[in-house]
């Protein structure tokens, strides 16, 4: 919405400055985004007055002028066909610039000089006229700047509106917010309708089919009009509000509609199949064309204004193309009703269009304005048009929509606001918005019906609390309640493992959950995906199942930048679908490597591989205080077939571990290696304890004895370590495999394992002897077992 | 004479500078050979002196003598340490220039840094944390928050619907509804988490962000109350210095409703670019919890009443690290992850 300062001025006196006015209004909740400063930038154009015109030797289409600016008479030559010899008009002098930045310079046209520009209102900037120079009628004095001249300078707010407030959408709204803040006295136009002899109620019949949803319907009738442009000033200000002039009668009713927020509808009345106005639903699938050449599908839910035969508008949201106001057009039905907010709000949706009209009516005009703004277009119309008011308004209000009254309780005003107000300061600001205080006592409140947003007695304390100021209300920082407020688990682990994978090394990603169902069906397939019925694009259209798509995508866009590592993890929510319940959330971990395995360094370089991500998944837990995980194999789609692996823990399946296969990397056209794993975060958190309780340490001496043995190549380590382990029992306290040898001296087929094995006992030193006694027998247990040779 | 024995001060303070920063042999020779050589620029300025009277030049000679001996002095002592780290002590070189070998730093992404950053704030201020659902149904993102059905208030935020009753939730206020439906007041929570709105993806907004939403419901919560806690939140998160001011407005779920804004967080108030010269930033959207929402969860709102507030994170990171294109928190560029 916008709103002109001057035309403010018309309803309210303001004695502040515009950017005062900006602030108040913005505190109060109507926002000022910007102000347009308007007519500033027309400083060396004045009025001029043309003394002679005659045809340029060498062209038709120009005339040579002098022109009288007061101070002296200025040659100018001109290629505009509505010149004539005494004409008052604009001239740009020498030295200005026009809005569009042209700059006006002596200048030579086909051999005459010419020193200034006749310009039209386009070329100025304040109007839509460019088909000829601007002819000033009226008294305007030689030489005097235009911008003064015809009142140009003015400052439009531009008014960033909540959608609970449709009165402020008029300029006569903004104004009584003002004199509310300003404490001035709000003066609003009082119409005076001069009325021919012909009563308009024996001219039309106004019949509501549905009065819930059209619950008043008023208009007039004016006979005989001429159809023209609008004078200047009209035009002025609906440019600075943001409305195209069409002609003085679709004009006045924006004009109305601006300055009272009631939109108006004008109709040619002579093409009117009969004397009547019908407002009905319409028909399922009824066609119809609205002003803009549109043909439409209508059905039940769109409210239609018609002759009795034939349909003319859709009630408040757009006039139809037939019986708008044209050229030759005489006789008009002026209409001014009262629509259900929600059914233009439903209509409105279902045309996929939305008017000036539609966009006030949506958020409730005011019901009891209806005849008021009717008599304002009409005084208006008659002015400007001419032509006959026939007597009367013909209003159909079967049932009147009445103010509210709401009790309004001191105490409780305070008790929200945390203010002292008293009964008298209250009432005061309410009268000051033309709320009526009908007892004085205990408030009694009675709200204007253009405020549809106030019905309660909260919404009464807001309008109290807006007008004295929010910047009024203390500010208290005084703490009170309950001291002890848990931190949930789920925080708590979500910091911790931040933390623990962050001093990894890994970088942490946040990406988007809406993805590309086709990719993720490439990388992720899975059935249970949860869509979006509206999305973006296709692109971003279902919620991901998985963390796997999303960093692979952030690997991929950053080796494409030439980050040869990229270590990166997400803590963030996965999700499937099931039913028509809500889809099913968890919060899940991933992790995704690639590239050399530390910073570069000059005397090596190593790739990351398996055991790499395997070692950070180790060291992972161990930071977590979860002892015992292993990992089984597993064959998903997306990993290498034998580097695809769950991870458990306590036999419960915590998430997946693998290298990604090539045809995925293929896809997203990665070229290096990557490893991944994805982990169940809600299954870690009951593995996870902020409790830990001290153990003794060890008070007698360890004995260390390694051991290598050869054995086939296809024994897995896991086994060697699990015979070791339980042959070992309470006295051996760590194995830690130091050596894995391949080659000369090992028969082929054969490898060498070398563990160190550390031995304690909690109760005494052991002898040689204790430790003797369990390490041959391990050595026994490898050989009968696995068939283990110790290697010499 | 004064000039003479100042320029040979200076010469002491250049000479000893070189040499602290030399750190290798070959550098030092060529420093010696520069300043104290036969030629060098000390010998130099002994011949300046012989152009003195007899007196002043005695004097002056002293102290030239004292500064020579001085740095010769230095020069050989830094000579033997870069003797025994040259050599390090055995034969062959041991070049410490070499890089060291680096241990691996991650970094937070600055999304996360922040919010836990906000999290911490309000924990401190006795907040507890709460999570909700990110796909929600109509009537916990909207109709137990009081959005009137078929009403604009409705077009105030675009939604992902997944069908009729279910959407991606628009705001982190449905928490509220939760929360109240499971626990009787009073009630102190935050609730941060991811929100989505259906707009067209630039630099100013992106289609998912954080958004943290905060409630205090009790006996006695009022407006004043609200103003302080947010005073609090950002004099810890921006300093001391940082103003508010809170401005009318509408929410469905809060009346009265406010916007806040912050003094600008680049320019302290004075108008600059990031502000728009306005001198203020709008933060934070609040009010007092609407008796309507109460009513839905069963509240009385006679008894109790409360205030609620929510503000974007990404925004505000906008603002705290001067980013000027949001997409960047999306992209995870490791150079960009880097500076945080």
């Amino acid at each position: 919405m916008k709103a002109s300062y001057t035309w403010l001025k018309d309803f309210v006196d303001i004695n502040s400055t515009p950017e005062e006015i900006a602030s108040k209004l913005t505190l109060a909740g109507s926002e000022v985004e910007t102000i347009d400063v308007m007519g500033s930038d027309l400083d060396r154009v004045v009025v001029g007055e043309i003394e002679s015109a005659e045809k340029h030797s060498k062209s038709d289409k120009l005339s040579v002028c002098q022109v009288n600016v007061r101070d002296k008479t200025l040659q100018i030559v001109c290629g505009a066909p509505n010149v004539k010899e005494k004409a008052k008009v604009p001239v740009a002098l020498i030295g200005s610039i026009l809005p569009d930045s042209t700059k006006i310079e002596k200048a030579n046209l086909k051999g005459i000089d010419s020193f200034g520009m006749i310009c039209s209102e386009s070329e100025l900037g304040i109007g839509e006229d460019s088909q000829g120079i601007m002819i000033l009628d009226g008294k305007f004095s030689v030489g005097e700047n235009l911008s003064k001249a015809l009142d140009l300078e003015d400052f439009v707010f531009n008014l960033d509106l909540t959608p609970n407030r449709p009165d402020c959408l008029s300029i006569l709204g903004v104004a009584r917010e003002l004199s509310a803040l300003l404490g001035a006295k709000l003066k609003k136009p009082k119409p005076k309708v001069r009325e021919g002899e012909t009563l308009a109620s024996t001219q039309v019949k106004v019949k509501i089919e549905e009065p819930s949803f059209c619950p008043r319907y008023t208009c007039r009738i004016i006979r005989g009009v001429r159809i023209g442009s609008s004078p200047f000033w009209l035009r002025r200000r609906l440019q600075a509000c943001g409305v195209r002039s069409i002609n003085n009668i679709v004009d006045v009713t924006n004009y109305v509609m601006l300055e009272l927020g009631h939109p108006l509808h004008a109709f040619d009345y002579d093409l009117f199949s009969q004397p009547e106005v019908v407002v009905r639903k319409a028909k399922q699938k009824e066609k119809f064309v609205t002003l803009d050449g549109v043909k439409r599908e209508l059905d039940s839910d769109i409210l239609l204004i018609t002759d009795g035969k034939r349909s003319v508008a859709v009630a408040g949201i757009m006039g139809g193309l037939e019986s708008e106001v044209k050229e030759k057009t005489k006789n008009i039905l002026l209409e001014s009703a009262y629509f259900n907010p929600g059914m233009i709000r439903r209509g409105r949706l279902k045309l996929g269009i939305s008017s000036e009209s539609s966009h006030r009516f949506e958020r409730g005009v005011d019901p009891n304005n209806v005849d008021f703004a009717c008599d304002r277009a009409a005084e208006l119309i008659n002015d400007l048009a001419g032509g006959e008011v026939l007597k009367g308004i013909v209003d159909n209000y079967p049932k009147k929509i009445r103010a509210q009254k709401i009790d309004l309780r001191t105490r409780r005003v305070n008790q929200i606001l945390g203010t002292k107000l008293s009964t008298s300061e209250i009432s005061k600001i309410l009268k000051s918005l033309e709320f009526k205080i009908k007892k004085d006592k205990n408030l009694k409140v009675e709200v204007p019906t253009f405020r549809p947003d106030v019905t309660r007695e909260i919404d009464l304390i807001e309008e109290v609390a807006r007008i004295y100021g929010y910047d009024r209300i203390e500010t208290r920082m005084q703490a009170s309640g309950n001291l002890v407020t848990p931190m949930p688990e789920e925080e708590k682990l979500t910091m911790k493992v931040r933390g623990i994978l962050g001093g990894l090394g890994l970088y942490e990603v946040v990406t988007n959950d809406l993805v590309d169902p086709k990719k993720m069906g490439q990388v992720f397939p899975e059935k249970r995906l949860v869509k979006i019925k509206n999305p973006l694009s296709e692109e971003l259209s279902v919620l991901r199942t998985s963390l796997l798509l999303n960093l692979l995508s952030v690997l991929s866009h950053n080796k494409k930048r030439k980050e040869e590592q990229v270590r990166i993890f997400e803590i963030g929510k996965v999700f499937s679908e099931r039913g028509k319940k809500l889809p099913v959330e968890r919060n899940k971990i991933g992790i995704a490597l690639s590239g050399n395995n530390e910073p570069i360094f000059w005397n090596k370089k190593s790739q990351i591989d398996f055991f790499y991500i395997k070692g950070l998944l180790e060291s992972f837990f161990e930071s977590l205080s979860v002892d015992s995980y292993i990992l089984i194999p597993n064959s998903y789609p997306y990993f290498s077939k034998d580097r695809s692996y769950d991870i458990k823990v306590r036999s419960e399946k915590l998430g997946f571990l693998g290298e990604v296969n090539e045809k995925i990397l293929d896809f997203l056209d990665i070229k290096d290696k990557v490893f991944f794993t994805e982990m169940d975060f809600d299954k870690l958190l009951p593995l996870f304890s902020e409790d830990k309780f001290y153990k003794a340490l060890p008070k007698y001496p360890p004995v260390d004895r390694d051991i290598a043995v050869v054995l086939d190549d296809g024994i897995l380590a896991g086994e060697v370590e699990k015979f070791i382990k339980e042959t070992g029992g309470e006295i051996l306290e760590k194995i830690i495999l130091f050596d894995l040898y391949k080659g000369d001296q090992i028969p082929s087929g054969k490898k060498s394992l070398a563990y160190s094995l550390r031995y304690r006992s909690k109760q005494k030193t052991l002898t040689d002897e204790d430790v003797n006694k369990v390490h041959v027998k391990i050595i026994e247990v490898l050989k009968k077992e696995l068939g283990a040779d110790l290697r010499g | 004479m004064g000039e003479l024995l100042k320029s040979l001060e200076g010469l002491r303070k250049e000479v000893k500078e070189k040499i602290d920063k030399a750190f290798s042999s070959s550098q030092l020779e060529k420093i010696k050979s520069v300043y104290l050589g036969r030629k060098g620029v000390l010998a130099s300025s002994f011949k300046d002196l012989s152009a003195l009277p007899e007196e002043k030049r005695r004097e002056a000679g002293r102290i030239a003598n004292e500064i020579k001996s001085e740095l010769h002095k230095l020069f050989s002592q830094k000579q033997e340490y870069l003797k025994i780290s040259d050599r390090g002590g055995k034969e062959e070189i041991f070049d410490y220039t070499l890089p060291g070998k680096k241990n691996l730093s991650g970094r937070f992404h600055p999304l996360t840094q922040l919010s836990s950053q906000i999290v911490e704030i309000f924990y401190g201020m006795g907040f507890e944390v709460v999570y909700g659902p990110d796909v929600e149904t109509n009537y916990y993102n909207f109709d137990a928050l009081n959005f009137p059905q078929d009403h604009p208030a409705r077009d105030m935020m675009d939604t992902f619907y997944i069908d009729e009753k279910r959407l991606l939730r628009t705001h982190t206020s449905p928490v509220q509804i939760r929360v109240f439906e499971k626990r009787k007041p009073p009630a102190r929570i935050l609730a941060p988490g991811r929100v989505y709105r259906n707009e067209a993806i630039n630099a100013r907004s992106y289609c998912v962000f954080y958004q943290v939403e905060g409630f205090y419901v009790d006996r006695d919560v009022t407006m004043a109350d609200l103003k302080g806690v947010l005073l609090a939140f950002f004099q810890k998160l921006f300093g001391k210095d940082v103003r508010l001011r809170f401005r009318a407005s509408f929410f469905p779920f809060t009346e009265p409703s406010a916007e806040v804004d912050i003094s600008c967080v680049i320019c302290g108030g004075k108008g600059c670019s990031v502000c728009k010269h306005r001198g203020w930033l709008e933060v934070v959207g609040a009010g007092m919890i609407d008796p309507e929402v109460f009513r839905a969860v069963g509240y009385d709102p006679e008894v109790y009443s409360g205030y609620a507030f929510g503000m974007g994170i990404d925004r505000m990171a906008l603002l705290k690290y001067r980013i000027d294109d949001i997409r960047l928190f999306w992209e995870n560029d490791l150079r960009f992850l880097r500076q945080f």
